[in-house]
C-alpha cells in the first residue's frame, strides 16, 4: 500500500476520533474503546486455561515379578520411577485390606501416575491417590473401553465381560462431588461419600479375567474441581495444591512454614466472593491461612470451607497462596484445595495489569491516550496490511477466475475435438464393419460355391467310377466263362482222374482176381511206408515158466527211449549216413534208369 | 470235354475186352499170412524210425517208383504219340 493510501486511511480514522469527542464524553469514549481493545486482543483462552492432570493406570501383570501372586500393587512415581511400597493394613471403612499394598508420597511429591498391577486370582485392585479422580477408563490394547464416563462419575458397563462387580473405593474428592459415584454396578455405599480418608482409592473387587489379559489398563484423572480453579497445575511440584506433610518432621509446630502458590492464570476479582474448600485427610493440622499481599491471613474456616472477599482490585493467583501449620501428633497431612463455588467469576488480568498500582489514586488519562495513540498506529498499519491483503486476495482471485475461465475453455476445446474425433472413427469403425460384413458374406457365398461344385464333382467321379467297375466285372465274368468253358472243354476236372483211375482199379481187381494180388501188395506196402508215424522201438522178453513155475515175467525195454536218453548223437549220426546212402542209391537209380532207357 | 469223352472210351473199350476174363480171388488164408506179414512190418517200424529219417523215405519212395518204371511210362507215352500222325514221331 503506497503512502497516499496510508495518508488517507489516516485521515479517515482521525475523523472518525474527532466526530465521537465531539459525539460523546472524553470519559465514555476512552471507556469504550478500552473495552474493545481489550476483546481484540486478550487472549480468551487465557482465561480459563485448564492444565491436564495426573493420570493413573491399572494394568494386569501377565508376567514379571508379580505373576501369579495373590496381592494388588500400587505404585506411585512422580519422576517416572517408582516410589516404595507399604503394606496397607485396612481399608477405609475398617475392614482388612487384606494382601494390599499401597504407596506413601514424600512431602514434595504429587502424584502423576499411578500404577496397579494385577496378579492372577486378585480379589481386590487399591488404587490410592491423593488426588480425588475424575475419570475411570478401563481399556485394552487396542483402545476399547469397558468403562465410560458419565456425568464426571463412573459407569461400569452393563454386562461387561471382564469388569463386572468393579466398585469403586471413593476418597474425599468425590465424596465430596454432588454428582459422586453412584453408577457402580456393586458400589459399596460405606466407601461411598464415608468420612476423610487420607487417600482416594477404587478398589476393583476380583477384576475378573483381568490378570490374564496383559494388555488391558485402567486409568485415572483428577477430579473435575480442580479444574474449576483456572490455572491450577497439579503436575507442577511446586507450588500446587496438594501439601502433603509430616506433623513428625522438624518443623516447628503452629508455625507456618510454607505457603504454596497457584503459579499460573487465573484472576479473583476485585469486591468477588470465593469460597475454597480444603480436603484435609487427617486432623493433624494446626490451622488454614492464605496469603494476599503479602499478609497472611488466618481464615476462619467452618467445615474446611474458607470464603475469600477479594478487597481493593483484582488479584492474581500468582500473587495467592495457601499455607497451613501442624498440628499435635504424628501422621501423614495432605490437603487438596478447590474452588467450591462455581458461579464466582474468574477472570484474568491483562499482563501488565499486575496489581502492584491497585485502589490507589485517579485515573491516568495522559498515559492512557498514548497508550490509545501507539494502538491507533497499531490498528493503522493493520488496516493497511489488511488493505493490501484484500487487493492481494482481488488480483489473485481475478487471476484464478481468469485461469479457470481459460482452463474452462480449453477443456471444452478439446471435449469438442475429441468428440468430433470420436465421432468420426465411431462412422469409420462403423464403415469398415459394413465392410468386414459385406466382404464376409460375399467370401461365404463362394465357398458354399465351391463346396457344391465339389461335393457335385466327387458324386460324378463316383457314379463314374461305379459304371466302370460295372463293366469291368461283366467282361471279368465273361471272359471267365469263355476260358472256363474252354478249359473244361479239354481238361478234364481233377476228379475225374481220381475216378476214373479208382473205376479202373475196381474192374481189373474184380476180373482179374488173384492177378491183381502183387499190385495190392506194392500199394499196401507203400501205403504202410507212407502213412506210418514215429512209434518207439520196444523189445519184448516174454514171460518163461517151467511146470507151473514162472522163472521171470515179461519185460519190455524200450530202445528208443533208452537211445534217445543215453545217445542221442548215435541216432543222428546213425540217420544222417543212412540218408546219405538213401540219397547216393537214387541217384544211382537215376542213372541207371537213364542209361536203361535212352541209351538202349 | 474231350479228353474226359476220350478216357471214358478207352476204359469202355478196356472193359469190353476184358469182360471174359473172370479170375478167382486169393485164397483167404494167405491173405491171413500177408496180414501176418504186415503186422510184423508195422512192429518193426520202431526200428526203422531209428535207423533211417522217415522223412526223407517218405519222399524218396514215390519217386523211386517212378523212377524204377520209368521205362515203361516212357514207352506207354512214346506209343501214344506215334499214334498223333501230324507229329511225325517214328
Amino acid at each position: 500500500m503506497d503512502k497516499d493510501a496510508l495518508s488517507q486511511m489516516s485521515g479517515t480514522f482521525k475523523g472518525v476520533y474527532f466526530y465521537c469527542m465531539k459525539r460523546y464524553s472524553g470519559l465514555q469514549f476512552l471507556f469504550g474503546l478500552f473495552v474493545v481493545l481489550s476483546m481484540m486482543f486478550v487472549n480468551p483462552f487465557d482465561v480459563c486455561a485448564m492444565t491436564p492432570i495426573s493420570e493413573m493406570e491399572i494394568k494386569t501383570l501377565g508376567e514379571g515379578p508379580w505373576a501369579g501372586q495373590n496381592y494388588a500393587r500400587a505404585r506411585v512415581q512422580s519422576d517416572g520411577s517408582l516410589s516404595q511400597n507399604y503394606y496397607l493394613p485396612t481399608w477405609r471403612d475398617g475392614t482388612s485390606a487384606g494382601e494390599g499394598y499401597y504407596d506413601s508420597f514424600g512431602t514434595s511429591e504429587t502424584i502423576d501416575d499411578v500404577y496397579i498391577f494385577s496378579g492372577e486370582s486378585v480379589n481386590n485392585i487399591v488404587i490410592c491417590s491423593y488426588d480425588p479422580l475424575l475419570e475411570l477408563y478401563i481399556v485394552n490394547n487396542d483402545g476399547t473401553f469397558f468403562l465410560d464416563v458419565l456425568d464426571d462419575a463412573f459407569l461400569v458397563e452393563s454386562g461387561s465381560k471382564f469388569f463386572y462387580g468393579v466398585s469403586l473405593c471413593s476418597g474425599v474428592g468425590v465424596a465430596f462431588r454432588t454428582n459422586s459415584v453412584t453408577h457402580f454396578t456393586e458400589l459399596t455405599a460405606s466407601y461411598n461419600g464415608g468420612s476423610y480418608y487420607d487417600k482416594v482409592m477404587a478398589a476393583l473387587p476380583y477384576v475378573g479375567g483381568l490378570y490374564d489379559a496383559n494388555g488391558y489398563a485402567v486409568k485415572f484423572k483428577g477430579f473435575q474441581a480442580v479444574q474449576h480453579v483456572s490455572g491450577y497445575s497439579l503436575r507442577d511440584s511446586s507450588p500446587t495444591v496438594v501439601f502433603p506433610v509430616y506433623a513428625n518432621l522438624a518443623w516447628d509446630s503452629h508455625t507456618m512454614t510454607k505457603f504454596h502458590f497457584v503459579d499460573n492464570g487465573g484472576v479473583m476479582h476485585s469486591d468477588g466472593s470465593y469460597t475454597f474448600n480444603f480436603d484435609v485427610y487427617n486432623s493433624h493440622y494446626g490451622a488454614l491461612y492464605y496469603l494476599y499481599d503479602g499478609y497472611t491471613v488466618d481464615s476462619p474456616i467452618v467445615n474446611n470451607v474458607m470464603s475469600i472477599t477479594v478487597p481493593g482490585r483484582d488479584v492474581s493467583f500468582s500473587d495467592f497462596g495457601f499455607g497451613y501449620t501442624n498440628g499435635d501428633g504424628d501422621g501423614l497431612t495432605t490437603c487438596i484445595i478447590y474452588r467450591s463455588s462455581s458461579s464466582d467469576d474468574i477472570g484474568t488480568l491483562p499482563p501488565d495489569d499486575s496489581g502492584n498500582g491497585e485502589g490507589s489514586g485517579s485515573p491516568d488519562y495522559s498515559s492512557a491516550l498514548a497508550q490509545i495513540g501507539a494502538r491507533l498506529d497499531e490498528v493503522m498499519v493493520a488496516v493497511s496490511e489488511g488493505s493490501q491483503q484484500i487487493v492481494n486476495n482481488i488480483t489473485y482471485q481475478t487471476t484464478q477466475i481468469t485461469n479457470t475461465i481459460t482452463n474452462t475453455v480449453t477443456n471444452m476445446t478439446q471435449q469438442i475435438t475429441q468428440g468430433l474425433s470420436d465421432v468420426k472413427q465411431g462412422i469409420t469403425d462403423k464403415l469398415q464393419g459394413v465392410q468386414e460384413e459385406i466382404s464376409g458374406s460375399i467370401e461365404e457365398a463362394n465357398k458354399a460355391q465351391i463346396e457344391s461344385d465339389q461335393k457335385l464333382h466327387d458324386e460324378q467321379i463316383k457314379a463314374d467310377k461305379e459304371n466302370t467297375d460295372q463293366i469291368d466285372n461283366a467282361i471279368e465274368e465273361h471272359g471267365n466263362f469263355i476260358i472256363d468253358g474252354l478249359k473244361g472243354l479239354f481238361i478234364p476236372s481233377d476228379e475225374f482222374f481220381k475216378s476214373y483211375f479208382d473205376d479202373l482199379y475196381e474192374y481189373f481187381a474184380d476180373r482179374f482176381g488173384f492177378l491183381s494180388f502183387p499190385i495190392e501188395l506194392v500199394i499196401r506196402i507203400a501205403d504202410i511206408f507212407l502213412t506210418s508215424e514215429k512209434v518207439d522201438a520196444v523189445l519184448v522178453l516174454p514171460a518163461f515158466e517151467i511146470s507151473g513155475y514162472q522163472v521171470w515175467e515179461q519185460y519190455n525195454f524200450n530202445f528208443t527211449e533208452f537211445l534217445e536218453t543215453s545217445f542221442p548223437f548215435l541216432i543222428t549220426a546213425i540217420q544222417t549216413l543212412t540218408s546219405i546212402g538213401l540219397v547216393m542209391a537214387f541217384v544211382n537209380l537215376c542213372q541207371d534208369k537213364w542209361n536203361e532207357v535212352m541209351r538202349s | 470235354m474231350i479228353l474226359e469223352s476220350v478216357f471214358n472210351l478207352f476204359s469202355s473199350a478196356i472193359k469190353l475186352i476184358f469182360a471174359w476174363i473172370n479170375l478167382p480171388d486169393l485164397p483167404p488164408e494167405i491173405d491171413v499170412y500177408l496180414n501176418t506179414m504186415f503186422d510184423y512190418i508195422e512192429g518193426g517200424m520202431g526200428f526203422l524210425y531209428l535207423v533211417f529219417n522217415m522223412d526223407l523215405v517218405k519222399v524218396l519212395l514215390p519217386l523211386v517208383i517212378a523212377v524204377a518204371n520209368f521205362d515203361k511210362v516212357y514207352q506207354l507215352v512214346m506209343f501214344v504219340l506215334r499214334k498223333i500222325p501230324f507229329l511225325g514221331i517214328k
